[in-house]
Parts: structure tokens; C-alpha cells; sequence
């Protein structure tokens, strides 16, 4: 008031929470935006927010006749330091984050447990039959097991708000073989009651031959060895999946995947944060956003990734594929590599068939260790290119950096470098006929380097 | 803190001030709710507490002082 001295509250401080709350989640729901990446990059904009609702309090303090308020008062600085140290603190936490993504914290209500375990006849079935298992909550083993039976043992572990209601839970929960139509389903009945949930898990020992389709909602998922199919779905939890002499299909939605030893091709699609694939003999293809880090290794086939931050064809990876939130590296590919990205710097190692690259705004770093045989195609927006080419390399460049430089190792009488207008171009040719290399970018330098 | 006074003001300023805890308070149990029923956990949504907060504190900022009571 005019006279009573106490200045209205400044916006400054309703705005700044405003903006963290949105970057927060924009963190969250968008990783590959990298938010706190552009953050560190556009902290000054806070001054600048700052400075503005300064003047919108200056202006309505004029038009009410408050007194002026000051420019930072006791409480916006204390949550001025409030706001350091809780960026501190995230940076913390995602470092710790990418070390232990599993660590989660569980909030329940339901702290009375009860536990038993069971194991059910064991039932012959064909051989080459399918086999489904769900629970709704609770892990899944799976593993091989002498002879045709199917043999189902059970750990039931009853929550509830206390201990009468928690056996009651228990003594209702049935777990079943049924015969389908394409095969078996073993699941739990009256596993989610209002009174509380049992959590299921399942410890299957199963024919070698079987396919196996495996679903829990919140839970573990494990198998290997099965020669026959294997499809497993999970809303929350970890997959693992080894030694399968067909294909594989992974769904999950919060959790890591790790597929290894597979003779069929793999398929994970959803969202995650782990995603490790070695050794599949057929495709290997992933499919929806992965925080990371992705690491693929050996896969006889193709290599599909397709997600928001891009799309990576590899045919016959026969070294790895690996993606983080800011980078691709990929070393060793037997045939063609085909990467289209945004935002990425990437890194590429040895192709033996045509190499195609288009990236947005991030460096690229090609190295080849032998001669290049294939066409190498780089399209960058922005950023740098850095080619390096055995001494030896015959080849054909053509090369341009808008408002950029180009800066090469290679001389020969048939290669012409020009300047004009700021763009730099290279082109001609390196030796006898060789493949055709072309690189494209802007604001960035290209080096084209002899690897020594 | 506890001002007498301050519980009988009516201006904009001093109402909207009010709203913050219910507010606030609402906001955590649809969070929860929302935590527990959707595939979205409380950890991913607590900005929007943040969010809310502000909101709150700007429109507290912005209402007139008119007939505001006490110091």
C-alpha cells in the first residue's frame, strides 16, 4: 500500500516456477530434446525474464501508487539459491540415473505381506506347443527342463492393509493350466481383489521345443534356451531373453531389455530405458523411444532403429551399434549403413558397403581403416565433418561447407579447393577411379584427413 | 505470522493467496491418482506442482491490493 510500506509480491517468482515446472517435464517426456543441455546454453534468458517482470511490477505498482518494489527481495533470492541447488541436484540425479536405472522408489499402502509358493502337477504337453503365462504382477523365469512336461512352480506374495485380509487374498488366489486353442495358458484367477493384489511369479521349466509368449504388467521377465518362439510383454520391468533358436519379440514400456544368443531376428518395440542386443543371427530391429544407453553388437541381418530422434539401417553389423542421449557410434558394418538423425553427433567406424549419413545440427566423424569401396554420401545441416581415408584411398570428392572451410590432406593435381562468397568447395579426384565421396554442410569445417 | 488481521482481508491479492495450499494439496492427490491409475508415475509429474505454484503466485501478483487490511 501507498502508506502502509509493504510492496506488493513480484510476478518474478510465479513466472520462474512456471518455467521450471515445464522444463522439468519437458526433461522427462522429451529426453532427446536435451533440455538441460539447451538450458545451460540459454540460462541468461532467465535475466532477461528477470529484468521483464521487474518492469511489469514497476508498472503496476505505478498504476495501483504502491511503493516501487525492489529489484530482488528476501524471498526470490532464497529461491534463487532454492533453484541452483535443485539443478545441482538433477544433474546428480541423472548421473546416478544413468549408473542405476533401476533404482525406483515404491510408495504402497499395502505393507502386510503373506508369502507361499506351490508347485503345480506337471503336465506333458506336444512338443512344438505354444505355451502363453501371465500375471498380472510378478516376475517370469523361464528355462529348458528334460523331457515334454511343463512344469509350473509358483511364489505368491499377498499385500493387503492387514494380515487376516492379506491370507484371505491367498487362500481366493488360483493359479491354472488351461488348455486353449493355440495351446496352454498358465495365469493366476482373482489375482487383483479390493482388498488388496497378490504378486504372481512364475518359475516355468518348459520343453525345449515349446514357443513361449510371457506377459506380466508389472514385473521381470526372464527365459532362455527354448528353441520355439518367444514373445514377452511388460508395462514395468526388465527383460531378459538368451539362447533362443527362433525369433524373439519384446514389448515394454518402463524397464531395460537384454536379448542375447539368438538364432531368429529380434523385434523390440515401445518405450525404455536399457536396450543391449548381442549376437542374433537374423534382423535386429528396435522400434520406439529408448532412453539409453542402446548398445547392439553382432547381427548377421539388418539393424533397424526407428524413433523419434532417427532412423539407423545397418546391414551386417558385425561390430557395434551403440546411442546415448547425444551421440552415435557405430564401428564394423559388413554391407550397407544407411543413418538419418537430428540433434546427434555421430561416429562411424568402417563400412564395407555405401555409407549414407544425413544429421541436422551435430558433428560427424567418419573413419575408415580400410580403403573405401562404396560411395560415401555425408548431408549435414549444421556442424562439423571429419573424414578420415587411408593414405592409399582412391577416390572421387565432392565436397562443400556453406559459410564454412574445408581443410584437407589429400593433394592431387585433379583436386581444385575454391572460395566464394564464403562457401568452400573441394572437388576431384584422388588417384585412379575409386568411389564417389560427397560431403555437404554448413557453418561447420570438413577436414578430410590420411589416417597415419 | 498469524496476523488477526490478516484472516479478515477480502482483496483480490489476499484471496488468491488463500488458494495456494487447498490448491496445492488437490494438486498432489490428482497427481497421486493419476500416479496410480495411468502409466505415468508421481516422479515423472511433480513439475506440475511447480507449475501450478506459479500460476498461483502470479495471479496473486497481478490482483489489485484494493482494500487490502493489515501491513
Amino acid at each position: 500500500m501507498s502508506n502502509g510500506g509493504r510492496q506488493r509480491s513480484s510476478i518474478f517468482t510465479g513466472l520462474l516456477l512456471i518455467v521450471l515446472g515445464i522444463l522439468f517435464l519437458l526433461a522427462r517426456f522429451h529426453p532427446d530434446l536435451r533440455i538441460w543441455h539447451l538450458f545451460w546454453r540459454f540460462w541468461p534468458v532467465l535475466i532477461i525474464l528477470w529484468g521483464i517482470a521487474k518492469l511489469v511490477d514497476h508498472f503496476s505498482a505505478q498504476r495501483a501508487g504502491d511503493a516501487r518494489p525492489p529489484l530482488l527481495t528476501g524471498g526470490e533470492a532464497a529461491l534463487l539459491v532454492l533453484v541452483v541447488f535443485v539443478l545441482a541436484g538433477m544433474g546428480i540425479y541423472t548421473r546416478i540415473h544413468e549408473r542405476n536405472p533401476d533404482l525406483n522408489i515404491d510408495l504402497d499402502v499395502f505393507n502386510h505381506k503373506t508369502s507361499q509358493s506351490e508347485e503345480l502337477p506337471p503336465k506333458a504337453i506336444p512338443a512344438g506347443a505354444h505355451v502363453m503365462v501371465t500375471t498380472a504382477l510378478g516376475s517370469i523365469t523361464a528355462h529348458v527342463g528334460d523331457g515334454n512336461d511343463l512344469r509350473v512352480s509358483v511364489t505368491e506374495t499377498a499385500e493387503a492393509a492387514n494380515e487376516s485380509a492379506a491370507d484371505e487374498l491367498l487362500k481366493s488366489l488360483k493359479v491354472v493350466i488351461e488348455q486353449t486353442r493355440d495351446g496352454y495358458s498358465v495365469h493366476p484367477v482373482n489375482q487383483e481383489m479390493e482388498t488388496g493384489h497378490v504378486t504372481v511369479d512364475f518359475d516355468l521349466t518348459l520343453p525345449k521345443s515349446v514357443s513361449l509368449s510371457a506377459d506380466s504388467h508389472h514385473g521381470d521377465i526372464s527365459i532362455s534356451g527354448l528353441a520355439g518362439a518367444v514373445s514377452v510383454t511388460t508395462q514395468t520391468g526388465d527383460i531378459e531373453v538368451h539362447d533362443v533358436g527362433a525369433d524373439v519379440t519384446a514389448q515394454l514400456v518402463k524397464g531395460d531389455a537384454r536379448i542375447d544368443d539368438i538364432t531368429g531376428s529380434v523385434r523390440i518395440t515401445g518405450r525404455g530405458n536399457e536396450i543391449e542386443m548381442n549376437d542374433v543371427a537374423g534382423d535386429a530391429t528396435l522400434q520406439g523411444e529408448f532412453f539409453g544407453p542402446v548398445r547392439i553388437r553382432n547381427v548377421s541381418k539388418t539393424t533397424h532403429y526407428t524413433s523419434q530422434a532417427g532412423d539407423l539401417t545397418l546391414a551386417h553389423l558385425t561390430g557395434r551399434l551403440e546411442l546415448d542421449s547425444g551421440e552415435i557410434a557405430v564401428s564394423d558394418v559388413g554391407g550397407f549403413a544407411k543413418l538419418v538423425t537430428h540433434d546427434k553427433d555421430i561416429e562411424v567406424e568402417n563400412v564395407a558397403g555405401r555409407l549414407d549419413i544425413a544429421g541436422t545440427h551435430g558433428d560427424i566423424k567418419v573413419t575408415y581403416a580400410q580403403l573405401p569401396r562404396e560411395d560415401i554420401n555425408i548431408a549435414n545441416g549444421t556442424g562439423e565433418v571429419d573424414l578420415t581415408l587411408p593414405a592409399k584411398s582412391n577416390f572421387e570428392i565432392s565436397a562443400i561447407s556453406r559459410s564454412g572451410e574445408i581443410q584437407s590432406d589429400f593433394e592431387a593435381p585433379g583436386l581444385q579447393p575454391a572460395d566464394e562468397n564464403g562457401t568452400a568447395r573441394l572437388s576431384g579426384k584422388i588417384g585412379s577411379a575409386g568411389p564417389k565421396i560427397s560431403v555437404a554442410t554448413s557453418y561447420g569445417t570438413i577436414y578430410l584427413r590420411k589416417s597415419s | 505470522m498469524s496476523d488477526p488481521n490478516q484472516a479478515v482481508c477480502h482483496c483480490p491479492h489476499c484471496k488468491i493467496r488463500g488458494l495456494m495450499g487447498p490448491l496445492m494439496i488437490i494438486t498432489v492427490g490428482v497427481l497421486f491418482l493419476i500416479g496410480e491409475y495411468t502409466r505415468f508415475s508421481f516422479l515423472e509429474l511433480w513439475p506440475i506442482l511447480l507449475i501450478v505454484a506459479g500460476v498461483v503466485l502470479t495471479a496473486q501478483s497481478l490482483a489489485s491490493k484494493e482494500g487490502h487490511l493489515g501491513s
